[in-house]
C-alpha cells in the first residue's frame, strides 16, 4: 500500500530540490540487563538527491546505530522509541517488514565496513550479485548474469566473467569491497549508505575505492551518506557534514563550514588533533583527554562535558539547545562559536 | 566475569521453565541418592511372600520379583547410574580435553595422530567395542566407567581442539610463548580457562550420554551385575514380568528419560550463558 | 644523533612455506626478502607499508618471535639470528618486547590485569610481590590506577587495553620495543593519547622503538628514521623529514599522495597499483617488485633487482631510476 504510494510519487517527481530523506527526532534505546539505555536521541537531519552527507563520529557516537535504525536492521534488544524517517515523503519506520525489504536494495542500499562478514563464504560472487539483482529487478537468469558482469566491470574488476565464479575469500579486502559496491548499486538506488567503507583498507586502496564511489555517485546522481571517523576522507568526499558524539548531533554544516569555521569544541578538537598529525610538526599531539562515553553512563547534561575545555557547571546539568549560524550551520552547545574564541 | 555469568545463569534458569524443572528434578534425584546412605534397612532383603506386589502404602513402588521394596531398589539404582554417569563423564572429559588441547596447540604430527585415533575410535560401532572390552576386563563399576569413558572422549576432543586452534592465533598466546612460557603452562593457564565453558557444556551432555550408555549396557547384561542394580539393569529384570508387574519397567524407564533430558536441558542453558554474545552490552556505536 | 647501533639486521629473509601437496613444487611466501637496517639506541625507527608488505613479520623476526630463514640479526653486537628458540627463551633477559596492534587479542580475557602484567616477570622467577609493585608503578605511568589491577580486560576500552599492553611490555625493563601498528585499532581521539604516551615513556626510560604502521603521517611524527617497505623489501629509507618532504621512490610518492588530507582541495588522481593486483607469489617476477605497477617503469626495471643506495646524505632508495 505504502509502496504503491512511493512508486507514484517517484513517477511524478521532477523537482530535485525536494528532500530525499528527512529524519525527525529519532530516538533509539537499548534494553540491557533490565535497564533501558538511550543510544541516540534528538536526531534530525535531511539529505537531498545527489549530495554526499558525511556522518563523523567515534565509537559510541551512535553513527552506525542511526543508520541501522533508519534501515530497520537493529539488533534484537534495541528499538526506536520515537521519531520519523520520511523517505520521499513516506514514513518508512511504519512500513511492514515486507515493504521494508522491498525498499532496501531497490531504493536505499547499504555497504558495511567489513566486507568479509557481509558476504557468504560458501557462495560465489556471482551468486551474491544475481541474488540481489533478481530479487529487486526480476528478469530471468540471463538478464541477472549479464547485469552482474556489467556491474563488476563498472566497479573496476577485471576479468569479471572469470572472477565471478570465485568465492569471497579468494578476493582481497579492496576487491571484496568493490563487490559489495557492485551489489549495492546493481539496483540503482536513490540513496547509498556507506558505513566506514574504507576504514579497513590500505591507504592506496582507500583512494581507489573513494574515487570509484565518487565517480559512480556522480554518474547515477545517487545521494550518499558516508559514515566515517576520518576527517580527511570527509573532506575529500562530502558536501555536508554531521558530527556525532555520545548519541547526539554536535554540529552540522557544509563541509567548508565544518572544516574552516567549526563552532563546536569537539569538532575543533578533532580537527586540531588530526591536523597535528598531518603536519607532524608539533612536539606533542593535541589530544582530547578522557574517553568517549559508554552507553551506561547516565548523562544529565552535555555528553561532551567531561572532556571539554570550555565546560561549565551549566554544561554538566543541562542538555544544550542548538545554536544556529549561517546557512543551516548549527551546534549543540551552551556557548556560541564566537564566545569560544574569547575563552 | 564469574559474577556476571552466575547472574545470567540464574536469569536463564528462571525464564526457561524446562530448564528450571530440570534443575529441580536433578537436585531431587541427587539428594535422594545421598540421603539413602543413611537408611538402615537392607536393600537386598528378600521377602518371598511379597513378590511383585503392586504399589501400596507400605511399598510405594511395590516390590520386585524377589519381594524387595522397589522404591529402595530404584533409589540405589539411581545412585549407581548417577555415579557411573558422573565418573564416566570425568574420564571422557579428562581424556578428551587433554587430547583436544594437545592436538590443537601442537598441531603437526601430534594433531594428525590424535585425530586419526579419534577417527578410529569413532568409526567402530561402540556397542561391539564395548561388549568386547567388557568381556575382557573384570566386571564392576569401575570397568564400566572406564569402558564408557574410553569410547566417548572423541566428541569433546574435537570441540576442544577447534577452540584451541582459534585461541592459538591470539596475540596473547604468541606473547606467552615469546616470553618463554612452556607449552604445558600455556595450555594450563591460558587455554584451559578459555575453553572451560565449552567443556562444562560438553560435560552435561556427557553425563546424559553415559547414563544412557550404562543403561543400555546393563540392559544387555554387560553392565552392573546382580545383586547391584542400576536403572538399566532394573529395566532388564522388568522384562520378565511385564505382564503382571508393569510398574517395574515403567519407573526406571521414565526416570532414565527424565534424567537424560534434564542434563541436556542444563547443558543448553550452560551453553547459552557461556556464549560470548551473552555478555552485557558491547554495542558498535 | 645517537651513535650506538642497538640492532643491526643484515640481509634478513623470512619465507613461509605454502602447503601444496607432497608432489608439487614447494612454494613460499617471501614475507621478508633481504632486509638490511640499523636501529640506533634511543631512536625510533619507523617502518611504513601497507598490509602484506612484511613490516609486522620483520618486527617479530628481529625480536625472535619467529625463526628466520636466513640472514643475521645483531643485538648489542651479539648475533641472535642463528640461536635456537630454546636458547633465546631461556637466556633472554627480556630486553626486547612488543606491543600488539589489536587490543582485543593482546590480553587474555580470563586473566586479571595484575596477572597479565606479572606474566613476563614471573617467567624470570620474580616473586608475586615484586610483580605487583612494578605492575602498579607502570600502570600509573601509563595513566591508569592501582585499582585497575584486579579488573579484567573486558571492563576496559580499546585505548585502555592498549595502555595495559604497553605497561606489560615495560615490566621487564626492556631496551627495545616493537610497536606493531599500536594505534590502528583505536578511536581517533584516543590515538593521539597513546602516541604521546609512547613518546613520553621513550624519553623517560630511554627506549628504542621499531614503530610499524601503514599511516605515513603518524610514522613521520613518531620516527627519527623511516623505512618504507614493499613486498618484503625496503625500497626507501632515510631521516624521516627527508623521506617525508622529498620522497624518492615512486611507491613512497604514491603513499604520500594517498594520505587523506583535510585541507587539501585537490582531487586525488587515481592510483593504478594495489598490492592485491599482485599475486602473493609476486616473487615469481623478476626484477624490481614494484615494476609492474610503476608509472616510471622501463624495460630494465623488470630484469634486475635494485639495491638500496645512498642517493643523498641520510637518504637511501632502491630504484633503477636513480
Amino acid at each position: 500500500m505504502y509502496f504503491e504510494l512511493l512508486q507514484n510519487q517517484e513517477a511524478g517527481r521532477e523537482k530535485a530540490m525536494d528532500k530525499l530523506m528527512e529524519v525527525n527526532n529519532l530516538k533509539t534505546i537499548f534494553r540491557l540487563n533490565g535497564k533501558v539505555l538511550t543510544a541516540i536521541q534528538d536526531i534530525n537531519f535531511e539529505i537531498y538527491p545527489g549530495e554526499v552527507l558525511g556522518v563523523v563520529g567515534e565509537s559510541g557516537s551512535g553513527k552506525s546505530l542511526t543508520m541501522k535504525s533508519i534501515m530497520g536492521i537493529l539488533p534484537e534488544n534495541a528499538m526506536i522509541e520515537k521519531g520519523k524517517v520520511l523517505y520521499k515523503g513516506v514514513n518508512i519506520l511504519n512500513l511492514k517488514e515486507r515493504e521494508k525489504r522491498k525498499l532496501r536494495g531497490k531504493e536505499i542500499s547499504m555497504i558495511f565496513q567489513d566486507p568479509m562478514t557481509a558476504l557468504n563464504p560458501l557462495r560465489t560472487v556471482e551468486y551474491h550479485l544475481k541474488e540481489v539483482i533478481s530479487r529487486h529487478q526480476g528478469g530471468g537468469k540471463l538478464y541477472s548474469r549479464e547485469k552482474a558482469i556489467e556491474m563488476l566491470k563498472k566497479v573496476g574488476i577485471r576479468n569479471a566473467e572469470e572472477r565471478m565464479k570465485q568465492y569471497p575469500h579468494e578476493f582481497s579486502g579492496g576487491m571484496r569491497q568493490r563487490v559489495l559496491i557492485a551489489m549495492a548499486l546493481s539496483c540503482e538506488p536513490s540513496l547509498l549508505i556507506a558505513d566506514e567503507p574504507v576504514t579497513a583498507l590500505d591507504v592506496t586502496t582507500q583512494v581507489q575505492i573513494l574515487n570509484l564511489l565518487k565517480k559512480l555517485q556522480t554518474e547515477h546522481q545517487m545521494a550518499t551518506i558516508l559514515i566515517t571517523h576520518d576527517l580527511g576522507v570527509t573532506s575529500d568526499m562530502c558536501t555536508r557534514v554531521i558530527i556525532m558524539y555520545g548519541g547526539h548531533i554536535m554540529e552540522e554544516g557544509t563541509k567548508n563550514q565544518i572544516i574552516f569555521h567549526p563552532n563546536h569544541p569537539y569538532t575543533r578538537a578533532l580537527l586540531r588533533s588530526s591536523m597535528d598529525r598531518e603536519k607532524g610538526v608539533a612536539k606533542r599531539l593535541y589530544t582530547i583527554e578522557g574517553y568517549p562515553p559508554s552507553l551506561y553512563e547516565h548523562l544529565q547534561g552535555c555528553p561532551f562535558e567531561k572532556r571539554c575545555r570550555f565546560a561549565s557547571e551549566k554544561c554538566r546539568n543541562e542538555v544544550p539547545e542548538y545554536q544556529y549560524y549561517e546557512d543551516g550551520h548549527r551546534t549543540l552547545c551552551h556557548f556560541r562559536g564566537e564566545k569560544l574564541d574569547e575563552r | 566475569m564469574k559474577k556476571g555469568k552466575f547472574k545470567n545463569f540464574r536469569k536463564e534458569i528462571l525464564h526457561n521453565k524446562g530448564a528450571f524443572f530440570s534443575l529441580v528434578f536433578l537436585i531431587l534425584i541427587i539428594f535422594t541418592s545421598i540421603l539413602i546412605g543413611f537408611y538402615d534397612g537392607d536393600p537386598d532383603a528378600i521377602n518371598i511372600s511379597n513378590m511383585l506386589a503392586k504399589p501400596s502404602a507400605q511399598h510405594w513402588f511395590g516390590t520386585d520379583e524377589l519381594g524387595r521394596d522397589y522404591l529402595i531398589r530404584i533409589i540405589y539404582g539411581g545412585r549407581v547410574s548417577l555415579t557411573v554417569g558422573v565418573l564416566a563423564m570425568l574420564t571422557s572429559i579428562i581424556i578428551g580435553t587433554t587430547a583436544g588441547i594437545s592436538a590443537g596447540y601442537f598441531g603437526g604430527n601430534i594433531d594428525s595422530f590424535i585425530m586419526r585415533l579419534s577417527d578410529i575410535f569413532s568409526a567402530v560401532p561402540w556397542i561391539i567395542m564395548v561388549t568386547v572390552v567388557s568381556l575382557l576386563i573384570k566386571k564392576g563399576i569401575f570397568s564400566i566407567v572406564l569402558v564408557i569413558g574410553m569410547f566417548s572422549w572423541m566428541e569433546i576432543a574435537r570441540l576442544v581442539r577447534a577452540e584451541t586452534l582459534t585461541l592459538k592465533q591470539r596475540d596473547y598466546i604468541q606473547y606467552a610463548d615469546f616470553i618463554g612460557t612452556s607449552p604445558w603452562e600455556i595450555m594450563r593457564s591460558h587455554i584451559v580457562p578459555s575453553v572451560l565453558p565449552t567443556i562444562i557444556t560438553a560435560a552435561t551432555t556427557a553425563v546424559a550420554d553415559a547414563i544412557m550408555t550404562e543403561s543400555a549396557m546393563s540392559f544387555l547384561g554387560i553392565g552392573v551385575q546382580a545383586p547391584m542394580a542400576s536403572w538399566g539393569s532394573l529395566l532388564q529384570n522388568a522384562q520378565a514380568n511385564l505382564d503382571n508387574a508393569f510398574h517395574m519397567a515403567v519407573i526406571p524407564g521414565v526416570l532414565i528419560i527424565l534424567t537424560i533430558c534434564s542434563f541436556n536441558n542444563l547443558g543448553n542453558v550452560f551453553r547459552a550463558v557461556a556464549e560470548p554474545g551473552s555478555r552485557a552490552g558491547e554495542s558498535n556505536g | 644523533m645517537k651513535d650506538d647501533v642497538l640492532i643491526s639486521v643484515k640481509n634478513l629473509k623470512k619465507y613461509f612455506p605454502v602447503r601444496r601437496g607432497i608432489l608439487k613444487e614447494k612454494k613460499y611466501i617471501k614475507a621478508v626478502d633481504g632486509v638490511c637496517i640499523d636501529i640506533h639506541k634511543g631512536e625510533t625507527f619507523g617502518l611504513v607499508g601497507e598490509s602484506g608488505c612484511g613490516k609486522s613479520t620483520l618486527g617479530k623476526c628481529i625480536i625472535r618471535m619467529y625463526d628466520i630463514t636466513s640472514g643475521e640479526i645483531y643485538f648489542k653486537n651479539k648475533e641472535i639470528g642463528k640461536l635456537k628458540s630454546s636458547e633465546i627463551k631461556s637466556s633472554r633477559n627480556n630486553s626486547m618486547q612488543i606491543v600488539f596492534q589489536d587490543p582485543y587479542s593482546a590480553l587474555d580475557p580470563s586473566w586479571t590485569v595484575a596477572k597479565i602484567l606479572s606474566e613476563p616477570l614471573i617467567q624470570k622467577g620474580a616473586s608475586n610481590k615484586e610483580c605487583m609493585e612494578r605492575g602498579k608503578y607502570l600502570l600509573n605511568k601509563v595513566g591508569m590506577t592501582e585499582m585497575d589491577m584486579e579488573r579484567r580486560p573486558y571492563e576496559f576500552s580499546g585505548g585502555q587495553r592498549q595502555r595495559i599492553g604497553i605497561a606489560r611490555a615495560l615490566m621487564s625493563n626492556p631496551e627495545f620495543v616493537v610497536c606493531d601498528e599500536p594505534i590502528s585499532a583505536l578511536d581517533v581521539s584516543v590515538q593521539a593519547q597513546v602516541i604521546n604516551l609512547l613518546k613520553d615513556l621513550q624519553e623517560e626510560f630511554g627506549l628504542t622503538y621499531l614503530f610499524a604502521s601503514h599511516d605515513l603521517s603518524i610514522v613521520r611524527y613518531m620516527s627519527d628514521w623511516i623505512g618504507v617497505m614493499y613486498s618484503g623489501k625496503i625500497v626507501e629509507s632515510g631521516y624521516s623529514d627527508k623521506v617525508y618532504k622529498n620522497p624518492l621512490h615512486p611507491y613512497t610518492k604514491i603513499l604520500l599522495d594517498a594520505i587523506p588530507s583535510i585541507y587539501s582541495e585537490k582531487r586525488k588522481k587515481d592510483i593504478t597499483i594495489s598490492p592485491e593486483n599482485l599475486d602473493n607469489f609476486s616473487n615469481v617476477y623478476e626484477g624490481c617488485p614494484f615494476a609492474y605497477s610503476c608509472e616510471y617503469a622501463k624495460e630494465h626495471c623488470k630484469e634486475g633487482k635494485p639495491l638500496l643506495q645512498e642517493v643523498q646524505s641520510g637518504h637511501f632508495v632502491a630504484c633503477f631510476h636513480y
